[in-house]
């Protein structure tokens, strides 16, 4: 979001005039006097675009397919906008489960002579084009669209059932005028859906129970933009989503699908593609599964059997719960989707002996689950959750970075679903021991010729860990490179030796020599002191944020450094101990230099000890990492003696 | 063009391709203990055998039998278990077989053409092409292990014939066999690069076949970062046909004019503009006194009525949308787009040549010598009794006659109605590329200030501006302090100018807490401007090939410092001049010790694009003493 934080996005709103949501939208391809004038929309004043109008209606026949009619009016206001007038819709392929017909779309321009021109897209231009084996795009581009057009299309789609029924988003990166989704429900059906939206965004919702029928609109939507480390942009998109809770079946009694959290766990212990896999040998495992029995030590097989896990499956990038396809072909090809490995890891966890259930996740880039009731599709993976030794362990058969003991970043601050017909419930994953902690020592002489020359080592911990490890493994070069030398192309590491590469429960060690020339100013020399410390470039610039700030879990970064100054220079002022502390304590930095003879003592801690931090909080980040960056970029100033 | 993106890929096909037909592998192969030391030393796999074999049987049709046997000795040579096939049209994959085995040689996995999944190739710039992937992951077991695959790919129409990378960086290859066989009568050209190797030449009937067998072959160091492209650096067997048809156009290709005879004729368009439209252009250009004056017109209406589109289907790859397809869209692709402006001109009696180049601003020169489909580009060249006018028309920025580093300096193949021929595109010119701020900092007695600055840009800096306009302001402040390396501000606002000439002109307005960089005691150490003037970094040291600046440039920079009367000058940079063959630089500042002003004066002319290798530690060591005497501070006391 660019202009507006939340407040300012409510006192917008109230003083818009609302002149084109009141009334229905005209027909397609005819323009209004206000469309055709709109330059630009007070509530987002930079936007590139925006759309008129986003409309859906999700009805049924005999059949009970979903049918689905879209239609969409956007207008473009920059140049930049213009590449939205090359459209992709996407539909789900597989077996031909949807499909998209009767696509229609037009083009209003003003030519030069303010005369207008409009054009329809004609069928040979439009194209469909498989993204891969479950998702094909229909793609076109419209033509004679210019900053000021206004482009217009609509299309039906039509489903196998209703389980292709998709989340609306009525937010969008680019601003939104109006927005509705018509639901029918078919006959029989149950059915249960949750709005996601920010308070100062009225919605309204029409639920016309007796004709099954519900209808959702909303207004002069901001557009939604990526920022640093944010959530799962669905986490602030204003949207509804729906599941199916049950039909009356033909002879009148009810069926239910899922409704309560309570239900979730029987439910899915007896579905073929998940519980059914978890308790059923599978043939080929059996000398495996002897193998592991055969360490006696519980967090010992647990973790042969996780690393055989990640290093032997090779994950094929698509995520999933379940297997629908059993996990036969996933344990003869070694590698499937996220559901078959993971299920796989727990099935052979389960043979092996050990106390294990699968764990429904979704990552923090996935997006928050609905805690009132179950909604299954937000979780997007089943993890392993395995209790042995007085210890939980949450692991993913997929991530060969992550050590056992460690819960896998990618879900920390999330809620999950640990699936069991008796301990089954929902939990909240922290991690509140384990961070991200990294500490850079280091010893140095500054030679009379003005040259740093030193010994470092950087000791990180836990999460921060993971990346480098793995990083350094792949390429050493690189590794240098990335998190040592960085981009000051002047300093020089040599001697670089890590330990503990294999060891999860000790940080990792990087030794290494370095030097680098001291800037001159005239008689001054400047001698850098944020070296090695990931904190180059201050993250949080911008003036505004709408999402929440997310670290994943706590940081701190400890600076210890020693530097001698050589005989002919002394130091020009020690530079002062500084402190800066949150309000709440959630962040605080402490600076401390002294002088001793001609050694300097520095050191410098960044502690950040909750992982998020509101949108409404970003001001006082922003002012706190402002200010920390001063510090941060203040070298010891030496002259001549 | 065709296929600009689709380049990586296609080389990362037939990189990893290689033939079969030819006896059974020899089982010891299978084994990784078989691999001499020699070759496995810092190897990240090792190709046992890369076989292809080319049947050339017509000017349109050609089998392709790849076997290939790769022992992967760690993770990084995981890529050889991304199989992946390219197929259109013309081109089928008729057969395909993968077998996977252990580090001892023992089978445990085999794959054939239907475990592999299809998509359309997605270029990430076209809304279509008929491109398509067959493509098969494998997770590889444990290290090392060997892949083994054998696949058939035949045509039905083509341009080029399959080129043989023998070697690539870090995988060495213990036996590389290419053979092409084909017809005496219609015959191939072939050229060996980045080693010396003959075919053995026999003749069987009515073929000749060319056979080359490499073995033990060290790989070919890898590319060194911001130099040409990687292939540049390969050691590859490339063979071209003399004749060829592609989707039903028949061509020769033995010299540059029969290639460019063949395009010639794809950019004919039978109906052109109807009468009333060419009435309409040459109204457009009454006002136009010269044909430059007539061309600027034409090309302002080109930019300001067409986007860009991207759409490639067969021939369609090679041949331009008909003219009154473009003008009904107002959208095109490069070779749409320059034949329309093509055909605008000639409506206005201008006659202009489209012209195919190899784009990129580090893409490698091709070899002129060797006549083949090198191209991913086109342009308009517009010859003028006294100079010639190049046009980019895909760009909606440039000024007529700017072609910027994307296609500068480079060999062009001009289409003519005699065929083709080669010719230059111009050089890179500093002048072209020009990056000029006027800066005024008013100081207040915190060392916080504001500043007032003007900046004005021509070339790629323009065309880098134009982009940063489109942004909206928390994006534009986060490029400039990024990119253009600005010291962050608190405040933040780029207003467009009216351009003059033609250089792009815009203010900018900031404000800051705090403008020194640091203090110490009661001395404030301020940058000598509010960014960096230069933004590259060179890395001090020899290389081995050459290094590419993107594009040569001219930046000079005013920057006015006021200060508040309780501040004086504790120090001032010294004056430095750097002058080199490729480099120029001068920074003075001046003290107003009345007005208590303070004038930092920077020029800097990188003034080539291309560094050779062996003048590359001179050039970094230069950049070196001009970045340390941008780190001279402008050092105040507060009084």
């Amino acid at each position: 979001m660019r202009i507006l934080d939340k407040q300012f996005c409510l006192l917008a709103i109230l003083c818009i005039a609302i002149t084109f949501c009141n009334a229905q939208p005209t027909n397609f391809g005819e323009f209004t006097t206000e469309e055709k004038l709109l330059k630009h929309v007070d509530f987002d004043k930079e936007a590139d675009a925006v759309i008129l109008f986003d409309m859906a209606i999700a009805s049924y026949n005999d059949d009970y397919n979903l049918l689905l009619q879209r239609r969409t009016r956007i207008k473009i206001l920059k140049e930049k906008g213009v590449s939205l007038a090359n459209v992709e819709i996407p539909f789900y392929s597989k077996d031909k489960f949807e499909s998209i017909y009767n696509l229609k779309a037009i083009v209003y321009t003003e030519d030069g002579n303010k005369s207008m021109v409009i054009k329809e897209l004609q069928r040979s231009d439009i194209f469909t084009t498989k993204l891969n084996d479950y998702v094909s795009l229909v793609k076109f581009a419209l033509p004679n669209v210019k900053p000021g057009s206004i482009i217009e299309y609509n299309y039906e789609s039509h489903s196998k059932h209703f389980g292709g029924l998709d989340n609306w988003y009525f937010q969008k990166e680019i601003p939104v005028l109006f927005s509705s989704f018509f639901l029918a429900v078919p006959p029989r059906q149950e059915f249960a859906y949750n709005v996601h939206k920010s308070q100062d965004i009225p919605i309204d919702i029409n639920n016309d129970k007796r004709e099954g029928t519900v209808k959702f609109s909303m207004k002069n939507i901001a557009g939604l933009r990526d920022e640093p480390f944010m959530d799962a942009p669905k986490d602030y998109l204003q949207h509804v989503d729906f599941q199916f809770s049950g039909y009356v079946n033909s002879f009148g009694s009810k069926v239910n699908y899922v409704t309560k959290w309570s239900e979730v766990s029987r439910e899915l212990m007896g579905e073929s593609h998940f519980g059914k896999l978890i308790n059923k040998s599978i043939s080929g495992t059996e000398e495996l599964v002897s193998r592991f029995k055969a360490i006696s030590n519980q967090t010992e097989r647990i973790k042969a059997i996780h690393e055989y896990v990640t290093q032997k499956f090779t994950w094929n990038g698509i995520r999933s719960k379940y297997a629908t396809d059993g996990l036969k072909d996933c344990w003869e090809k070694r590698s499937g989707h996220s559901g078959e490995i993971n299920l796989l890891f727990i099935n052979l966890l389960k043979s092996s002996g050990l106390d294990v259930y699968p764990l429904l996740i979704s990552e923090r880039k996935h997006g928050k689950v609905t805690l009132e009731y179950p909604i299954l599709d937000e979780f997007s993976n089943t993890f392993a959750y395995v209790q042995a030794d007085g210890n939980t362990f949450i692991m993913d058969g997929t991530d060969h970075l992550t050590p056992t003991n460690l819960t896998p970043e990618s879900i920390l601050n999330t809620n999950a679903f640990l699936v069991d017909n008796k301990k089954g419930s929902l939990m909240k994953i922290a991690n509140e021991t384990a961070g991200n902690f990294t500490t850079v020592n280091i010893f140095s002489t500054i030679s009379d010729k003005g040259v740093l020359n030193g010994e470092a080592s950087i000791l990180n911990t836990n999460y921060a860990r993971l990346e480098r490890g793995a990083d350094y493994r792949r390429d050493k070069e690189l590794f240098k490179n990335a998190y040592l030398q960085k981009n000051i192309v002047e300093l020089k590491v040599d001697s670089l030796v890590l330990s503990n590469l294999e060891n999860d429960s000790l940080p990792l060690q990087q030794d290494f020599r370095f030097t680098l020339p001291v800037q001159s100013s005239g008689d001054y020399k400047l001698v850098n002191v944020n070296l090695f410390t990931g904190l180059e470039k201050n993250p949080f610039i911008s003036d505004n944020r709408f999402t929440d700030i997310n670290f994943g879990n706590r940081q701190q970064v400890t600076v210890v450094g020693q530097y001698v100054i050589p005989a002919n220079f002394k130091l020009e002022e020690v530079p002062k101990n500084v402190q800066m502390i949150m309000p709440d304590k959630s962040i605080t930095m402490a600076r401390t230099a002294s002088l001793s003879e001609n050694v300097v003592l520095y050191q410098f801690s960044l502690k950040i000890n909750r992982p998020v931090f509101t949108a409404e909080e970003y001001p006082g980040v922003k002012e706190f990492y402002k200010k920390m960056y001063t510090f941060l970029d203040e070298p010891l100033v030496l002259t001549n003696k | 063009m065709r296929k600009t993106n689709c380049l990586s890929l296609i080389l990362a096909f037939f990189l990893s391709v290689a033939a079969f037909a030819q006896p059974v592998v020899n089982l010891s192969k299978l084994s990784a203990a078989s691999i001499p030391y020699s070759l496995r030393q810092n190897a990240i796999a090792v190709y046992r055998l890369d076989e292809g074999n080319v049947e050339v049987i017509s000017p349109s049709r050609y089998i392709f039998k790849v076997h290939q046997v790769a022992t992967v000795l760690n993770n990084k040579g995981d890529d050889l278990f991304d199989v992946v096939l390219m197929f259109d049209k013309l081109q089928k994959v008729d057969k395909v077989e993968i077998n996977v085995f252990d580090s001892t040689g023992n089978k445990i996995a085999s794959y054939t053409s239907k475990d592999f999944s299809t998509k359309n190739y997605d270029d990430r710039m076209s809304v279509f092409t008929d491109d398509k992937l067959l493509y098969l992951e494998i997770a590889p077991p444990a290290y090392p292990c060997t892949i083994e695959k054998l696949y058939t790919v035949s045509t039905t129409g083509y341009l080029s014939l399959p080129r043989w990378t023998v070697a690539t960086p870090k995988i060495p290859v213990e036996l590389s066999h290419f053979t092409v066989s084909v017809p005496a009568a219609i015959d191939i050209r072939h050229k060996e690069y980045g080693f010396k190797l003959q075919p053995v030449v026999t003749r069987a009937g009515d073929k000749i076949v060319y056979q080359w067998t490499a073995e033990n072959i060290m790989p070919p160091t890898e590319a060194e970062d911001e130099g040409y492209d990687q292939v540049n650096n390969l050691q590859v067997i490339a063979v071209s046909p003399n004749q060829f048809v592609y989707d039903g156009f028949a061509g020769q290709m033995k010299t540059w004019k029969d290639l460019g005879n063949w395009n010639f004729a794809l950019y004919n368009d039978e109906k052109g503009f109807l009468p009333q439209q060419v009435t309409e252009f040459k109204s457009m250009v009454a006002s136009g006194k010269t044909d430059r004056e007539k061309i600027a017109l034409l090309y302002k209406h080109l930019k300001k009525s067409m986007r860009y589109v991207s759409v490639q289907l067969g021939i369609g790859g090679f041949k331009p949308f008909a003219i009154q397809y473009v003008h009904e869209k107002q959208y095109g692709d490069c070779k749409a787009l320059t034949n329309y402006m093509r055909y605008m001109l000639r409506a206005v009696d201008i006659k202009a040549y489209p012209a195919l180049v190899s784009a990129g601003s580090s893409k490698a020169p091709f070899d002129t010598s060797f006549p083949a489909s090198y191209f991913n580009h086109v342009i308009l060249c517009v010859p003028l009794a006294q100079d010639t006018i190049w046009l980019e028309c895909t760009s909606n920025n440039n000024q007529p006659g700017e072609l910027g580093s994307f296609t500068e300096n480079r060999n062009a193949l001009l289409l003519t109605e005699n065929g083709g021929l080669l010719v230059r595109t111009p050089n890179s010119n500093p002048a072209s590329n020009i990056f000029s701020t006027h800066t005024v900092i008013t100081i207040n007695e915190d060392g916080g200030g504001k500043v007032q600055s003007n900046i004005a840009c021509t070339g790629d800096f323009s065309s880098f501006m134009s982009e940063i306009e489109q942004e909206n302001s928390d994006d534009k402040k986060r490029i400039f302090s990024s990119y253009l390396k600005y010291k962050s501000p608190d405040t933040f606002l780029l207003t467009n100018k009216e351009d003059q000439d033609d250089k792009k002109s815009f203010g900018l307005q900031l404000s800051y807490d705090q403008l020194f960089a640091f203090k110490a005691g009661s001395k404030m150490f301020f940058d000598q401007r509010i960014n960096k003037i230069v933004t590259t970094d060179l890395k001090p040291g020899e290389r081995k090939q050459p290094y590419l600046f993107r594009f040569p440039y001219e930046k000079t920079d005013t920057t006015i410092y006021i200060l508040p009367a309780s501040m004086k000058v504790e120090s001032l940079p010294a004056k430095k001049e750097i002058s080199t063959p490729y480099l120029a630089y001068s920074s003075e500042c001046f003290q107003n010790e009345v007005e208590n002003k303070l004038v930092v004066i920077t020029r800097v002319t990188v003034k080539q694009k291309v560094v050779a290798a062996s003048a590359y530690a001179g050039v970094a060591d230069s950049f070196s003493q001009l970045n340390k005497n941008e780190g001279q501070k402008i050092v105040l006391r507060n009084e």
